[in-house]
């Protein structure tokens, strides 16, 4: 990490910002030989796509909360910089600016009081009448509710309460502050398709061996007001026992067609102007079939016109079977990862990196970029690379972007617990309530998103109100998130039964009883939300940059509404094009062993807590 | 989604001719470099290497290329007391190199030179209770040493020597649910271990024991869309494969169950254009081994006049074959 | 200024690589050259376990050096206690698992392992059925990792069952594992036999390995394992040993059975009223196998005939079995001509579940007509279902076979072949057969033709060598006009032969005819609509290489 001081004033490329197109650009341009300067205003990578632990994500909050005082600089940039006749500063914005209706809250108390602590391990030694009444209760404290639900499935453990008891019922704030770093929640998660394009460029450009990632372990959806699995690989279609073989057939034959590029315009015919949805029908697939394809799979809509679809089916199956069961790829430690894997190679390749280094104008002249301010120092480049939520408001193209809506969810179980510990991808599909799709991404402690016993819940979908308005009813479909205020933790437990309000009696069945492995099928008590955030974030990617930029000024939108990062990389590339004509897009690093070091070591940015272990389990992409 | 088959695509460039006379020097300047890492890699299994070399020589009208003396005379000092031969100086003997070594004295016509009552006594040693043979006295089995066991007695004529029987149920133990063989029992069917057992029964005259339609048609479903042949469903195909399946379908009277035109393609497009030699597949680097097989199987796919006839059962000569007092048998349909 | 990268050339690295492999070459040569040193002088010690190593972890293929090792390890057994010969073994193991991580297919490493085990006096065999779980998520067809677990399950007395759940869970990853079908189709006999001995396992179990399959061939119809092992669920037994046609005459003694085999093994034997005739068995063919065995009996058969005549043959168990022939009304031979019987009678319990299995296959051939796999099972289906029901069907799928999967049209042609022969001899069983214009491209079951005087095999497509016409030890007329014959070598010998047409095909030589000189009755054959029918002198160029000829071409000779 370079000091101010030691920062170079004149250099190739200025990179304004660590998101993730701007660090694909650092890297590619440090590649080819290329000085980058690489500066952000946080004192963390990523921007709007980083990962926090949870003691720094409250920090973020508070940041957005109040932006006057985030990444303050108290300089005036014309008190040390001098500009001369025809130059002109242009003002950068606060990338807080993209971020609203941001909405946090526990759902357990800070800690428990004596009392409380007292009731519970009374609670779990009542008699059968206690037992017996509670049961016949139309309402439940949600914090109760495994108490109970335990009670009638297994006197046994009545006695002896379980870890699980405990933990379930338990958490509390302080448990989950004090394991506060062993969190990384995500501004932006996204996952990565097997054979997308950021893959491939992780594995071309060698920058994979930066990287670590999970498979997701399944891909679920929402049907019949059920969560089911969806049979989506070859081995999933062979074990399924929720599919006649013919419905086996079916499914592999449509798959398999959709995949067939020499027959492609002879099975489509007739359908290029008609829905992915008319065409499934066409070829009488069963409403189970009809359900995975479209929704799961082709991640559609009904609306979903029949190319688009085929074109999302076969992306989903190219990806298929390279790594893992499911097409996807979830970075360990969380997305924020990647910026920085990119920004890693750059500095191996001389880049300078600089945190809490805010830019905070332009210079301009003639049209052209002629210095970037950042503390007090004048920075020339011959190129500026910056993400589009600091640019300077002129810059854009005046059409309001859409919106991202976002919830994240702390939880005590998975949505569908599994034997082994599960990655689970699922894309609520529009309902009459929620006009867009959700995507719900839900990650466990291997991937360090959380401590043991807890697993991270990611909803995403296309802003039509605020982020609760647009998700709530979806989370309350998988997850129980009851209101309480903390003052209802001073309350007797036996008055909070009767008040609270009530859930489906057949959530009391503990998942421990089916025992079937038939998952799709048991009822299941819902995982209890113990920490939310909502959140609105601008969508960038579909605006353009007026013509007022100047023409060395490359803006990089910020996260984007779909799955992945194939929008990322496409941009990256495409500005760096641009910038570089005729020089090659990130070629392939050299592997440590065939590096020949000329001159002095290179600067390496240190990342703490990264383990580059391979273990089964972990996947790390290779060609 | 649907699991693509298993196969490579034959390069556009790739050979079509066979490159004789490149093989030719391919073989004969073998070994001639004796710091070569690969040749030096080798050595401990060098009697084999030999076979392979001298062979495919004979094979193709030039077994004068290499020195018969020189030759002839390295391989019956590799013969030990005991009997068996070692593979070069310093290694140990083994059943495999036993059974090269007497292949290519048959081949020089130099029988005379192997101390037979030795060499017969060192093979009826390695048998065990169970029919199997031992390659070594370290107790490995395999029905390839069953093989060797009878391909080097049946050479001298001295079949009798071992309990024939007890060894043919024990090649039968090794039989499994597709109709193949696998090394010993309980092992999966192998292109390379049927060869091993349908030779066997060939010269133990007990084919008919194989249900060679079964077999067969295992056998020629190893045939790939790029012509070549795998050893198992769902491997890649290799040159040295269209020796073992087709030698087995040879011996079993079904050879014109492959497609042999593509197969020839394939294995002409493993050829070396520039170095000479077969490799495994087409852009990989030759060696004896697949030279050798690539030969064999041309020979037995009666592609080319400029190969001789290969015997199926024993991978030599059929001309080297002529003292044989018992023929190898033969299925047909 | 930081520094900067240089990526080297390859120029560069083929360098590196070549003094690398150099230096290779002359560090093994001394380490070898100290290990041949060290054997000679009979030393076996921790030296030389040292130096093997290093070779054995560069080449692990080099036998002679386990070898060396294990007669070190045996030596110093002597003089260690059992605790050190268990550490020195353990890591032993250690050096073989190093070996096979870099070569898992290393024989010499994977037998050094199994000898290690079997020597150590405490053996972990739990860790080595670990070992092989992660080497076969490695590579899930490497053989040896397979042939290793199944000495480990046997030394660790693993419950077959257990075994068979290991394959359940390796099926469920990938059920394209043609190895895990084959462990099965050993496990399963083992832990469900088939008390009535029917079916490879038992009825229930049957029914489940079949819907395995079925998941399998509806999930992806073009994967070959899961249909190798229907084939083998469903049965295909050979036909029981048995005698398909005897003749007993002054002139001609024989017997043709159901398989080929030995005569030590087949026990022959004809009777007379009971009484065995005295006499000599030779085959048909010459082969020490055959399934046409000739009688020469010491003494002529009396004729006529007692009304008793039989044959006696010995049976898989050895036991004697009794088949009588009928004798003709002037009691001047004896023969047995029955129906013979293709495909074994199925329970009904067995003849439903394969009715279920084609209808699997029909409901699939709706999706995909044109899967080899399922077409061809059908017709198996179908044979062994009801045979007389599905002749044309039979038929027509196999042609169907012959487009689509061209690559081995001559197996379903000869499959044809044999399935339409046998029709047609359900059918004729008289002294003259016919089997003109059946596309037959092979000749199976000639020995149940041992008994035909007149055989028509016009119109067919025979080209290859034909030895097993040697089991036509009666036929007098052999018609095969209009096949593709380019040679007649290796044809068997027929002795009663007496005319023989081969108008329409592609003899080309006179040398092309003169296999037919192991027939010694031959007196009239015609060649005609051949090129060699335009060879120069034919005539006299016939008559040299068979001299017994009277008639050809139609013109006495």
């Amino acid at each position: 990490m370079a000091s101010a001081n030691d920062l170079p004033s004149t250099c190739d490329v200025i990179v304004v910002g660590t998101g993730m197109t701007e660090s694909i650009l650092a890297a590619a341009a440090s590649r080819v030989g290329k000085q980058v300067l690489h500066i952000d205003g946080n004192d963390y990578y990523g921007g709007l796509w980083a990962s926090f632990n949870l003691d720094n994500l409250n920090k973020w909050v508070k940041d957005c909360e109040n932006p006057e005082n985030f990444a303050s600089d108290p300089d005036d940039p014309n008190s040390d910089v001098k500009i001369n006749n025809g130059e002109e500063f242009v003002f950068l914005q606060n990338q807080t600016s993209h971020i609203s209706n941001i909405e946090v809250k526990w759902h357990i108390p800070k800690k428990l009081t004596e009392t409380q602590v007292e009731q519970w391990s009374r609670k779990s030694q009542t008699s059968q009448e206690e037992k017996e009444s509670s049961e016949s209760d139309e309402s439940k404290s949600p914090t109760e509710e495994h108490t109970l639900s335990r009670k009638h499935t297994n006197s046994e453990s009545e006695k002896m309460p379980s870890v699980g008891f405990t933990r379930n019922g338990n958490w509390t704030q302080e448990d989950l502050m004090r394991d506060y770093r062993r969190f990384n929640i995500d501004l932006a998660p996204k996952l990565l398709f097997a054979r997308g394009s950021l893959v491939e460029l992780l594995i071309s450009s060698n920058i994979a061996r930066y990287t670590e990632f999970h498979a997701v372990t399944r891909v679920l959806t929402w049907l019949d007001g059920e969560l089911n699995a969806v049979p989506c690989s070859r081995a999933d279609v062979f074990a399924t026992r929720h599919v006649s073989v013919v419905e086996k057939r079916m499914l592999m034959k449509l798959l398999t067609g959709c995949m067939d590029s020499d027959n492609l315009v002879q099975e489509f015919q007739g359908f290029e102007s008609k829905t992915f949805l008319e065409y499934l029908k066409s070829k009488r697939l069963t409403a189970h079939l009809l359900h995975y394809v479209l929704y799961a799979i082709a991640m559609g809509t009904d609306t979903t016109p029949c190319m688009e679809g085929v074109e999302r089916t076969q992306r989903f199956l190219n990806s298929l079977g390279r790594y893992g069961n499911t097409p996807f790829l979830w970075p360990m430690y969380g997305t924020g990862e990647l910026p920085q894997a990119f920004c890693r190679l750059c500095a191996v390749f001389g880049g300078t990196y600089c945190l809490q280094h805010p830019a905070k104008a332009l210079v301009v002249a003639n049209e052209r970029c002629v210095g970037v301010v950042s503390c007090g120092q004048r920075l020339m480049a011959e190129h500026v690379v910056m993400g589009i939520a600091q640019a300077p408001t002129q810059y854009l193209d005046g059409q309001q972007p859409s919106g991202i809506s976002r919830g994240v969810f702390i939880t005590n179980k998975s949505i569908m617990p599994s034997e082994k510990e599960p990655l689970t991808f699922l894309q609520f599909p529009p309902g009459p309530s929620h006009p867009n799709p959700v995507t719900v991404i839900e990650v466990g402690p291997s991937t360090h998103a959380c401590p043991q016993g807890l697993f991270m819940v990611h909803m995403t979908c296309k802003q039509s109100k605020s982020a609760k308005e647009d998700l709530q009813e979806i989370a309350s479909f998988l997850l129980t998130q009851e209101d309480v205020s903390p003052s209802d933790y001073d309350i007797s437990t036996d008055n909070r039964s009767t008040q609270t309000s009530g859930q489906d009696p057949h959530h009391h069945h503990s998942e421990g009883a089916s025992g079937s492995g038939d998952e799709a099928a048991t009822v299941r008590t819902k995982p209890q939300v113990l920490w939310s955030m909502y959140f609105n974030c601008l969508e960038t990617s579909k605006n353009s940059y007026s013509p007022n930029a100047p023409e060395n000024v490359h803006l990089c939108s910020g996260p984007d509404l779909e799955l992945d990062f194939e929008f990322s990389v496409q941009q990256a590339e495409r500005l760096f094009k641009k910038m570089y004509p005729d020089l090659e897009f990130l070629p392939r690093a050299p592997d440590p062993e065939e590096i020949v070091i000329e001159g002095d070591t290179p600067e390496v940015v240190d990342e703490d807590g990264n383990s580059f272990e391979f273990d089964e389990e972990v996947q790390q992409p290779s060609s | 989604m649907a699991k693509p088959m298993r196969d490579i695509q034959l390069p556009k460039d790739s050979p079509s001719e066979l490159l004789l006379q490149k093989h030719i020097e391919f073989l004969a300047n073998y070994g001639t470099d004796k710091n070569d890492y690969e040749f030096c890699m080798t050595e401990y299994m060098r009697m084999s290497g030999m076979y392979w070399v001298m062979t495919a020589l004979d094979l193709v009208g030039c077994k004068d290329r290499l020195p018969a003396d020189e030759v002839i005379s390295a391989v019956a000092k590799c013969q030990e007391d005991t009997g068996g031969f070692i593979p070069s100086p310093g290694h140990d003997a083994h059943i495999l190199y036993t059974l090269s070594a007497v292949q290519i004295l048959v081949m020089y016509d130099a029988v005379d030179l192997i101390n037979v009552e030795s060499l017969v006594s060192y093979v009826v040693g390695l048998q065990q209770k169970d029919g199997s043979f031992f390659g070594d006295k370290w107790g490995e089995v395999d029905t390839r040493f069953s093989f060797c066991a009878v391909a080097c007695l049946s050479l001298v004529n001295r079949l009798d020597a071992i309990d024939v029987d007890k060894a043919v149920e024990f090649v039968m133990s090794c039989m499994n649910f597709d109709g193949g063989f696998g090394s010993r029992p309980g092992a999966e069917s192998h292109a390379g271990l049927i060869y091993c057992c349908v030779a066997f029964l060939s010269i133990t005259g007990e084919l008919h024991r194989v249900d060679a339609d079964l077999l067969g048609w295992w056998l020629c479903e190893r045939q790939l869309p790029s012509g070549g042949l795998n050893g198992r469903p769902e491997k890649l195909p290799d040159v040295c494969y269209s020796w073992w399946v087709l030698s087995s379908l040879s011996i079993l009277g079904r050879l014109h169950w492959v497609h042999k035109d593509q197969l020839v393609r394939f294995i002409l497009a493993c050829q070396d254009t520039e170095t000479g030699g077969f490799s495994d597949r087409p852009g990989d680097i030759p060696d004896p081994f697949h030279t050798l097989f690539g030969l064999a199987a041309l020979s037995l796919l009666g592609d080319s006049e400029k190969i001789k006839s290969v015997d199926p059962t024993y991978c030599m000569p059929v001309h080297a074959l002529q003292k044989l007092e018992s023929k190898p048998q033969r299925l047909y349909i | 200024m930081h520094g900067r990268l240089k990526v080297k050339t390859t120029k560069e690295q083929e360098e590196e690589r070549r003094v690398k492999r150099a230096q290779k070459v002359k560090q093994y040569r001394l380490a070898y050259g100290r290990i041949v040193e060290k054997r000679q002088a009979g030393e076996r010690d921790e030296e030389g376990l040292q130096i093997s190593q290093q070779i054995l972890e560069m080449i692990p293929d080099i036998h002679s050096l386990w070898n060396y090792r294990r007669e070190i390890i045996e030596h110093l057994k002597e003089s260690g206690s059992e605790d050190d010969l268990q550490r020195r073994l353990e890591s032993e193991r250690h050096l073989t698992e190093t070996c096979l991580r870099a070569n898992p297919k290393s024989y010499g490493a994977w037998h050094h392992r199994t000898w290690v085990m079997d020597s150590m006096p405490s053996p972990d065999w739990q860790r080595e059925v670990a070992l092989c779980t992660k080497f076969l998520n490695l590579d899930e067809r490497n053989f040896h990792c397979w042939d290793y677990r199944r000495f480990v399950a046997a030394r660790a007395a693993l419950a077959p069952q257990q075994e068979l759940s290991f394959t359940d869970d390796k099926i469920a990853v990938n059920f394209s594992n043609y190895s895990c079908w084959h462990y099965r189709s050993k496990l399963l006999p083992l832990v469900y036999p088939d008390p009535a001995g029917v079916r490879p396992v038992r009825e229930d179990q049957h029914r489940h390995e079949l819907e395995l399959v079925q998941n399998a061939a509806f999930t992806d119809p073009n994967d070959q394992s899961a249909w190798f092992y229907q084939r083998w669920l469903l049965g295909r037994s050979q036909p029981a040993q048995a005698v398909t046609r005897a003749l007993v005459s002054p002139g001609l003694c024989l017997v043709a059975t159901a398989r080929p085999a030995k005569a030590r093994g087949l026990g022959l034997q004809l009777l007379l009223d009971s009484r065995p005739l005295d006499g000599r068995w030779r085959s048909a063919d010459g082969q020490r196998c055959s399934s046409v065995w000739v009688f020469e009996p010491a003494s002529p058969i009396p004729s006529p005939l007692p009304g008793d005549v039989a044959a006696r043959f010995l049976d898989a168990s050895g036991a004697e079995v009794d088949v009588a022939l009928d004798v003709v009304a002037d009691g001047s031979s004896a023969a047995l001509n029955s129906v013979p019987a293709f495909g074994a009678p199925l329970s009904p319990a067995l003849a439903s579940v394969m009715m279920e299995e084609l209808d699997a296959c029909r409901q699939l051939l709706e999706f995909d007509p044109d899967s080899k796999w399922t077409l061809l099972t059908s017709v198996l289906l179908m044979q062994t279902i009801e045979r007389q029901q599905f002749e044309a069907e039979t038929v027509l799928t196999l042609d169907t076979l012959v487009e689509l999967d061209y690559q081995r049209a001559n197996y379903y042609k000869d499959l044809r072949s044999r399935l339409v022969l046998e029709y047609a001899l359900e059918r004729q069983r008289g002294d003259a057969v016919d089997l003109t214009r059946l596309s037959l491209t092979a000749l199976y079951h000639a020995p149940l033709l041992a008994l035909v005087k007149t055989l028509v095999l016009d119109d067919n497509h025979l080209r290859r060598p034909l030895p097993q016409l040697a089991a036509l030890q009666c036929c007098e007329t052999l018609s095969m006009d209009r096949n593709e014959l380019v040679s007649l070598s290796g044809w068997g010998a027929m002795p009663n032969l007496r005319r023989l047409s081969l108008r329409g095909n592609a003899l080309a030589s006179v040398d092309s005819l003169a296999p037919l000189a192991c027939c010694p009755r031959l007196r009239e054959l015609d060649v005609r609509n051949n090129p060699v029918a335009s060879v120069e002198a034919l005539r006299s160029a016939v008559k040299a290489v068979l001299p017994g000829l009277g008639v050809l071409n139609g013109e006495p000779l």
